[in-house]
């Protein structure tokens, strides 16, 4: 009787253990199964599957007329898995004799504890062809996408409009220019699949899980034309030789839509190389240099003052060549040979001469607040809004800064000195009295093109109005007389009307001076010596700027020679002499026939 | 109640579940019931023979859809990696066109093939703006 009691006791203690390591199964596998399953399938398809990245085609750059500037090559890149490589010793020196480079050095890279390590980026087709021929044991090659710039530039060794069009680095990345500013339009969207792959790597069809397809970067048509693009550069080329100077700058920008043609600076490079180019070469001159622009701000003065009414064009100012201010005293630049000035002379005649006392009288007659206002209502002091990488500012002081002199301030910047401006600011400030006082955008992207085709133009801010119409006209008038009877004759192109000025501009450097600090223990006199920017003898900016044609405005050109050698007979060739050499091309170009008679030949 | 040839009270099928009651230990009862098992064990083997053979022929079916799929996977596999590398041949040659167009449009290249055919920029002198008559009778 006990027997049979134990043995009950002991199925009903085995049905209960079995009971409970049945429940306990049954939990697990409805918790795996059931509530967990989500997670656990993705744990199980994250093992299988392999995440495959898609690229997106970067961008063509297009010029105005839909010539290319910039396409994007397939290439190879050579990469190796240290751990996996056989003979490093025996790979190092195959591997030199086709990369051309060190083996001692690829010896190192390949014996190293890396996991993976590129040998050689972006190599030729011929290079990737005997790579592959060597079949090294971990040693592999890769698709990467190299850019293009299609077309030579106009100096040699350089590529066309390459501080313009900036490039694309290592990683894809774009760099200055509209590479660095359209980066993102350029690039697109990389894509990714998710999917399982067999023994040699391929994706097996019908395993994908997720696909995210990619988009690829839209192209983008420049307002810059290639053939006035090299025209430009030839002739800031041929400029920069003659002139023995650190740096040209040209621009050829449409007055009534802001739109640039073409922008050229020398030296320039070429961005098929720029990991071997001098870095300081990559920022585009016309968009992040300031400098001061001297005289060819005067006729901004006159605009702002003509503007508020604060003078008329008939009224007579005095030039005694001697122009007190607080304790600096203006004189002009033609003081050699007008030492007591030119007498009475109207706003015109301060053009005409590029008269410095001139322009600071009008420039105190207007007010240092009026004349603040109106540089900054011109474009000065602020980003332009230009779609290139790297755009400087530009410095304009209120009189009454704490860095500034009040009205020396005031008589300084109303012809040019004692500011800092860009290449671009100018020209756009030009292209306001060329177009009835409408301050415009420049810029250089025309608009987009998607993968589907479809062209999106841009969009620019409206134009600001920022001097009167009738303004604009009266100097766009007096600018024209500056050219036919002023100083800036050289500018002259016969035939055709210019309005335009002429600049020169001290240029500040590091110089060396000696300082008194203090005194030692015998009373004597302590000097050190420290390094200040001030302008130095012979370091200056000479610049033009010319709307032409003048009866019926439609380019602001200019010319910047950024330090030419300067002798006692002056540069090489100055920027207004330059100017009449490029006018006529620009209008041969555009097939802009004359709008003065005196070069016609009439007709039967 | 247990006649020959009809369904028992308490069977189900031709499986004796054993709910029925006993049959009384006649001759007559002993010989049904010899017959009885043997008809239902052969039954029993010939019910098992056909499970048997329909699930071979369906796990056949199935081993020739899955190898049919397999194969079907692995072609079209083949078919994706050889149509991926048409396409980044294509991709290629269009590159490489697009970069020769290019080279050949630049104003650089024109020019060195206008200075091979003898080309020259024209002198400024040589050319003359025809003036509208008006210019000349006002």
């Amino acid at each position: 009787m006990l027997a049979r009691t134990d043995s009950r006791i002991r199925a009903v203690v085995m049905l209960v253990v079995v009971a409970l390591v049945a429940s306990v199964i049954g939990y697990r596998l409805v918790w795996w199964q059931v509530i967990d399953r989500e997670r656990l399938a993705n744990m199980g398809l994250a093992q299988l599957a392999h995440v495959q990245q898609i690229p997106a085609a970067r961008g063509v750059i297009f010029d105005r007329e839909g010539l290319i500037l910039a396409t994007s090559l397939s290439t190879e890149s050579v990469f190796a898995t240290p751990p996996t490589v056989a003979d490093p010793a025996r790979a190092a020196l195959m591997l030199g004799a086709v990369l051309g480079t060190d083996p001692a050095q690829l010896q190192a890279t390949l014996e190293s504890e890396a996991a993976w390590t590129w040998l050689s980026r972006r190599v030729s087709p011929e290079t990737a062809t005997l790579v592959r021929a060597l079949s090294l044991p971990g040693i592999g090659l890769v698709t990467e996408p190299r850019r293009v710039y299609t077309m030579n530039g106009a100096v040699p060794g350089t590529t066309l409009g390459a501080q313009v069009l900036g490039f694309v680095n290592v990683d894809g990345v774009g760099q200055y220019g509209v590479e660095g500013a359209e980066d993102a339009v350029l690039a697109g969207t990389a894509g990714s699949v998710v999917a399982q792959e067999d023994v040699a790597g391929r994706l097996i069809a019908g395993s994908v899980h997720e696909l995210e397809a990619p988009v690829n970067g839209a192209d983008v048509t420049l307002t810059i034309d290639a053939g006035l693009q090299h025209l430009l550069e030839e002739q800031m080329a041929d400029n920069f030789t003659r002139n023995r100077a650190k740096g040209v700058t040209g621009l050829i920008m449409d007055v009534h839509s802001g739109a640039i043609l073409a922008l050229a600076s020398v030296p320039t490079f070429d961005a098929n190389a720029y990991p071997t180019t001098d870095p300081a070469l990559f920022s585009n001159p016309a968009v992040s240099r300031q400098y001061e622009p001297g005289s060819v701000l005067k006729a901004m003065t006159v605009a702002a003052a003509l503007d508020a009414g604060a003078i008329t064009p008939t009224d007579l100012f005095l030039d005694d060549n001697k122009l007190k201010v607080y304790d600096v005293t203006i004189s002009n630049a033609d003081r050699e040979w007008y030492p007591n000035g030119h007498g009475l002379i109207t706003p015109a005649e301060v053009l005409a001469m590029s008269n410095n006392v001139g322009a600071a009288t009008i420039g105190l007659t207007l007010g240092g607040q009026q004349l603040y206002d109106a540089l900054l209502r011109y474009g000065f002091g602020q980003p332009t809004g230009v779609d290139i990488a790297g755009e400087a500012a530009g410095v304009v002081h209120h009189p009454d800064d704490p860095g500034a002199a009040k009205e020396v301030t005031t008589a300084q910047n109303s012809f040019g000195q004692g500011l800092s401006v860009t290449v671009l600011q100018m020209a756009a400030a030009y292209a306001a009295i060329a177009n009835g006082g409408q301050l415009v955008t420049p810029h250089v992207v025309a608009g987009w093109t998607d993968d589907g085709g479809i062209f999106t133009p841009r969009v620019l801010p409206e134009a600001e109005q920022v001097m009167q119409p009738e303004t604009a006209a009266t100097v766009l008038e007096m600018l024209t007389g500056a050219i036919d009877n002023g100083i800036a004759s050289a500018a002259a192109v016969p035939g055709y009307s210019i309005a335009g000025k002429t600049g020169t501009a001290q240029v500040a450097g590091p110089v060396q001076v000696r300082v008194r600090t203090g005194t030692d223990a015998s009373g004597q006199a302590i000097y050190e010596e420290i390094t200040r920017q001030a302008y130095i003898e012979g370091w200056i900016d000479s610049s033009f700027i010319g709307i032409a044609p003048a009866s019926d405005p439609r380019f602001v050109m200019m010319i910047l020679i950024h330090r030419p050698a300067v002798s006692r007979s002056g540069i090489g060739e100055r920027s207004d002499v330059a100017f009449s050499q490029l006018a006529p091309l620009v209008f041969d170009y555009f097939g802009i026939p004359p709008d003065r008679t005196a070069p016609g030949v009439a007709l039967p | 109640m247990a006649a020959i040839g009809a369904r028992p009270a308490g069977v189900l099928g031709d499986i004796d579940w054993g709910f029925r009651r006993p049959l009384r230990n006649t001759r007559s009862a002993r010989a049904a019931r010899g017959y009885r098992l043997r008809r239902t064990s052969s039954r029993r083997r010939a019910a098992g023979l056909s499970l048997a053979l329909v699930m071979i022929v369906v796990s056949a079916m199935l081993a020739a859809l899955y190898l049919t799929q397999s194969s079907r996977i692995a072609s079209t596999g083949y078919q994706v990696q050889r149509l991926e590398a048409q396409l980044g041949q294509l991709e290629a040659e269009r590159q490489a066109l697009l970069l020769q167009i290019g080279q050949a449009q630049s104003p650089a290249t024109i020019e060195a093939r206008a200075s091979e055919l003898g080309l020259t920029p024209l002198p400024d002198a040589s050319v003359h703006f025809a003036s509208p008559l008006s210019d000349r009778h006002p």
